[in-house]
């Protein structure tokens, strides 16, 4: 029951971020153009920074989804969801959130603002359960020796 | 420790060389320094359809600042695309257009505005009156019709208006009407 549990919230978190810089990816423009308006980074850090989320997302979901180095994805996306929380709670108080652009054109899992942050918390805790459930159990595809 | 701070600087390496390694196989590959849609569309605009002879040019726009575009809800939207000379504008990417769009709009993408506005305006404006433009994306929080829309006026459209709700919204009314 436990291995089932903890497959399926691994082809979860995977899924959405996998879809999520696979969404931003097609169209990585719009992406720089929703960091541009947080009004966080200078310009020359913007383009750099929108391919590094864009890319990791799809890296740290394919590792998750192929249940391989599970611990660092896990921790990873625990630190890269708390960024995200934090951007957004200095969006919202700035009052330059336009948009989350967080799936792209995509309209699943955007729920406002606020809603976004909450999201992002459920996620930091099935991430936090997976990394839990992985330590005590194992069940991490290892390499053949 | 040392291991996961190896994974990270060694992961996000790989990301930033594959990302834009990846880009450069784009037609128009994001460069390496930011540089806003608005300002690129508008640029598009002044070397290209602004030069051809019969493109609409906006006296008021070359003196003073343009007009606010107007935003429109459902109840508007559906009044106005009952009228006449009315073009209805997705400016999302052209692979959400292909799986749903609403009727009678046509596609020009906030993505490829720059590459696709001289056929585009061609094809559609240059010998049919066109009175009004409705430009429309996703939903409430994209972006992407405004940019079009800006793009449409500065070229001397003056009644270009943008549909907030979107597709999602027209989506949602689909359901309740059905």
């Amino acid at each position: 029951m436990k291995r089932l549990a903890y497959t399926f919230a691994r082809l979860l978190l995977g899924g959405i971020f996998l879809t999520s810089g696979a969404m931003k990816w097609l169209d990585p423009y719009s992406f720089a153009d929703t960091i541009a308006h947080l009004k966080i980074l200078p310009v020359l850090a913007i383009n750099p920074v929108a391919i590094l989320v864009i890319w990791s997302e799809i890296i740290l979901g394919i590792f998750l989804l192929s249940n391989r180095l599970i611990k660092e994805t896990c921790r990873l996306l625990i630190g890269m969801n708390c960024l995200f929380i934090c951007v957004l709670a200095f969006a919202i108080h700035t009052d330059n959130y336009t948009s989350c652009g967080c799936f792209g054109e995509l309209n699943i899992l955007e729920f406002g603002a606020h809603g976004n942050i909450v999201r992002n918390m459920v996620f930091i805790l099935i991430t936090y359960a997976l990394l839990r459930f992985n330590s005590a159990n194992n069940f991490q595809t290892s390499p053949k020796k | 420790m040392l291991n996961f701070l190896k994974f990270t600087f060694s992961g996000s390496a790989m990301a930033l060389l594959v990302g834009f390694g990846v880009e450069q196989l784009r037609e128009t590959p994001l460069p390496l320094v930011y540089k806003s849609s608005e300002s690129m569309i508008e640029t598009s605009n002044q070397s290209s359809v602004q030069d051809t002879p019969n493109a609409p040019i906006n006296e008021e726009n070359n003196t003073t600042e343009a007009p606010q575009i107007e935003t429109i809800r459902l109840k508007e939207f559906l009044e106005y695309q009952k009228k006449d000379k009315t073009v209805i504008i997705d400016a999302r990417s052209s692979l959400f257009y292909r799986m749903g769009h609403i009727p009678k709009a046509i596609n020009l993408s906030r993505k490829n505005y720059n590459t696709e506005i001289n056929a585009f305006y061609e094809q559609y404006f240059k010998h049919n009156d066109v009175i009004r433009i409705i430009v429309y994306c996703a939903g409430e929080d994209c972006h992407d019709s405004h940019v079009v829309a800006k793009g449409l006026q500065s070229l001397g459209f003056n009644q270009v208006m943008v549909f907030a709700g979107g597709w999602s919204e027209w989506e949602e009314h689909q359901k309740h009407t059905k």
